[in-house]
């Protein structure tokens, strides 16, 4: 009892506890692509193969303007006995920006310009814990965080054949993390303890992405993409003010223009198109390890997409989103836990246009390490369902 | 599924697994369901027809045709005999003679078709007037222009309507069929389809042509034949617009060995000298 009323006085959950660093899939990109789980490299062939796999671009069956205006995102990430004796339940509901992209043919070239959002959370939160331990009587959490990443930029495709294409992608890149934070704690013989602490960060740069589509037989397509984010410029700055139960308070300021390290992604894809009312697809992505505290992370997406007739079509998808964070390495606070998802969508077609609605659910079992200094974990277990409307328009 | 598995292994690995592998045909098979839908839209047809006919208007505004006579009379039967084996059904074939020295022939979305006099000069045999004649009829009937204007009638379902909303897009689609027009005949006199577009016409034209048990060597040495008279000038509109002669011959002499049809097969040179003759 002792050792977690040190937690409250002296280890307030640090800020760093907030940001998830460690996954790849956050935000599904493009409604079809979404509803395929992510498997998208080796189809590609509208304006989210500007994010996917640019060397698609070059078999779109014609010009289109794709776009999913908002993506409704909720989560729920439960942190078990984590303040005393009392499960800390972290929950996130918000529209967020999305994609949206044309393209453009031009004999066997092909462009596209696009605007994604492949990460963003907003995150609210007020939570009273009454009596967590025998010695503290209240503690209030409260906290806004906001970490948006959003690209955007252009993209070009050549076919050098029927069967052979490359393509590019140059985003520009910028990632905005905002986080705010509060802790009142009120002890049980009336002393008080307040805590405040924010971070800002705001990186900038930009994301090439080289890709191919290979179909060496009919029906079939595979595809390679190779990728990093070159950030060049980054601000960081952590404030933080500490007034203990004497009444001496402590603030602390901490900023660093440092350039944070990018993984390296190579994804393969494969796709197989028996027939014009059935489609399957598998992505594999893999990513670099660029901190010791990380892994190489490799992950897998499924997809498959059936016309039940001209006008509709239904699709699944199953993917992973691991956490390339080794808990074992990793100085607290931090986290480490691999996500499974699941996908349906479906498509309305019209002439010209389609609208498509897409649901992915992700959900899995991991350890945090919440306080600093200490190597004691606690279970997390965290779910999320996102809802992507979109439309697309064939010209 | 956390792995060590290294990106260049990876991208190794991909590249071991299919460089040995043979490179295959068309993306046709990337074709999904909503997209064959698209291909028999009453609507998109009577716009095809509707413009096709106003960029025959200008063809013929622009360029004279050739005054009635036997050698009309002859081209349109002709033509008329190959549009009722292999024209599309819902379209009304015209086929015309332009009084032009200039050696090409074009069609029009919806069913015109105009070959040059200097054209018809160029033969020697029916097998060959009706080779070029298929060669146009294929281009109406796989829609090149059509294609390459992207031309589509306005889309009032409510799909589209909700699309349109969630999308942003408006009226915008609306086809301006008099400035596709002017397009479409920048198309065909100067700028050209996309050579695929040609080749496939080719390809078409000869099994058409050997389906009608005419000789189809004859069309092959009728574009061999064009090779000298453009240097001399007279094909200035075909050269700007085509494949390269020597390219279309060669893929033509594959496409027949792959046939690989009897000789003798009739080319009606007698009667096309006579037609000709008595324009």
């Amino acid at each position: 009892m002792r050792r977690l009323l040190l937690f409250f006085l002296a280890c307030f959950i640090p800020l760093a506890a907030f940001c998830d660093e460690g996954h790849y899939v956050n935000l599904p990109v493009g409604s079809r692509a979404a509803s395929l789980g992510g498997a998208y490299l080796a189809i590609s062939d509208d304006a989210a193969g500007c994010y996917y796999n640019p060397a698609g671009l070059a078999y779109a069956s014609s010009d289109s303007i794709s776009g999913s205006g908002n993506a409704f995102l909720q989560t729920r990430t439960l942190y078990t006995k984590a303040i005393g004796t009392q499960d800390w339940s972290r929950e996130s509901g918000d529209l967020l920006p999305s994609f949206f992209g044309m393209t453009k043919k031009m004999g066997d070239w092909s462009y596209g310009i696009s605007y994604a959002v492949p990460n963003a959370s907003i995150e609210h939160q007020d939570q009273l814990f009454y009596d967590p331990i025998a010695s503290v009587r209240l503690f209030n959490i409260s906290l806004h965080s906001e970490d948006i990443t959003s690209l955007g930029g252009v993209s070009l495709a050549y076919a050098f054949s029927d069967s052979f294409s490359l393509g590019v992608t140059y985003y520009l890149y910028q990632r905005k993390l905002l986080l705010q934070q509060q802790q009142y704690l009120t002890l049980s013989n009336g002393d008080t303890e307040l805590s405040y602490s924010s971070i800002r960060r705001y990186d900038y740069g930009y994301l090439p992405k080289l890709g191919l589509q290979w179909s060496p037989w009919e029906s079939f397509v595979t595809a390679l993409t190779v990728s990093q984010v070159q950030i060049t410029s980054s601000n960081f700055v952590a404030d933080s003010s500490f007034l203990d139960q004497q009444g001496t308070s402590s603030n602390q300021r901490f900023s660093s223009v440092k350039l944070p390290k990018t993984p390296t992604q190579v994804a393969l894809g494969v796709a197989y198109f028996p027939s014009a009312y059935w489609l399957f697809a598998l992505d594999l992505n893999q990513y670099s390890a660029v901190e010791n505290n990380q892994q190489i992370v490799t992950n897998l997406s499924l997809g498959a997409e059936w016309f039940l007739n001209k006008e509709n079509a239904i699709r699944f998808g199953y993917f992973t989103n691991n956490d390339n964070r080794d808990l074992s390495r990793s100085p607290s606070p931090s986290e480490s836990i691999d996500l499974i998802g699941y996908s349906f969508g479906y498509s309305s077609y019209a002439q010209n246009s389609s609208i498509n609605i897409a649901l992915t659910s992700q959900s899995g079992t991991g350890l945090a390490k919440l306080y600093s200094g200490l190597d004691t974990t606690r279970q997390m277990q965290q779910t999320s369902l996102s809802i992507l409307l979109g439309a697309s328009y064939q010209y | 599924m956390k792995t060590n598995f290294h990106p260049l292994r990876a991208f190794t690995l991909w590249v071991c697994l299919l460089l040995p592998l043979p490179l295959l045909g068309a993306q046709d098979f990337k074709r999904r369901a909503y997209q064959e839908s698209q291909k028999v839209s009453s609507k998109d047809i009577a716009l095809e027809i509707e413009f096709g006919k106003k960029l025959a208007a200008k063809i013929i505004g622009s360029n004279k045709l050739l005054a009635p006579g036997p050698l009309t009379q002859y081209v349109a039967t002709l033509g008329a005999g190959l549009a009722a084996y292999f024209g599309r059904p819902e379209l009304q074939y015209y086929f015309a003679v332009l009084d032009q020295k200039d050696i090409n022939a074009y069609a029009c979305p919806g069913g015109y078709i105009f070959v040059t006099q200097g054209a018809i000069q160029a033969m020697q045999n029916e097998a060959q007037l009706l080779g070029v004649l298929a060669h146009e009829l294929a281009h109406v009937n796989q829609k090149h222009v059509v294609k390459a204007l992207k031309l589509k009638s306005a889309d009032q379902s409510i799909t589209s309507g909700f699309a349109a909303i969630i999308g942003g897009s408006s009226s915008s689609a609306k086809v301006i069929l008099d400035q596709l027009s002017d397009k479409a005949y920048r198309l065909l006199f100067e700028e050209g389809l996309n050579h695929r577009d040609e080749y496939e016409a080719d390809a078409l034209a000869l099994q058409m042509t050997l389906s009608l048990d005419y000789d189809a060597a004859s069309y092959i040495r009728y574009l061999k034949r064009l090779e000298p008279k453009m240097k001399q000038g007279y094909a200035k509109v075909v050269s700007q617009t085509h494949p390269a002669l020597s390219s279309r011959v060669t893929k033509l002499r594959q496409n027949l060995a792959e046939l690989n049809p009897e000789r003798g097969r009739k080319t009606n040179s007698a009667r096309f000298q006579a037609q000709v003759r008595a324009r």
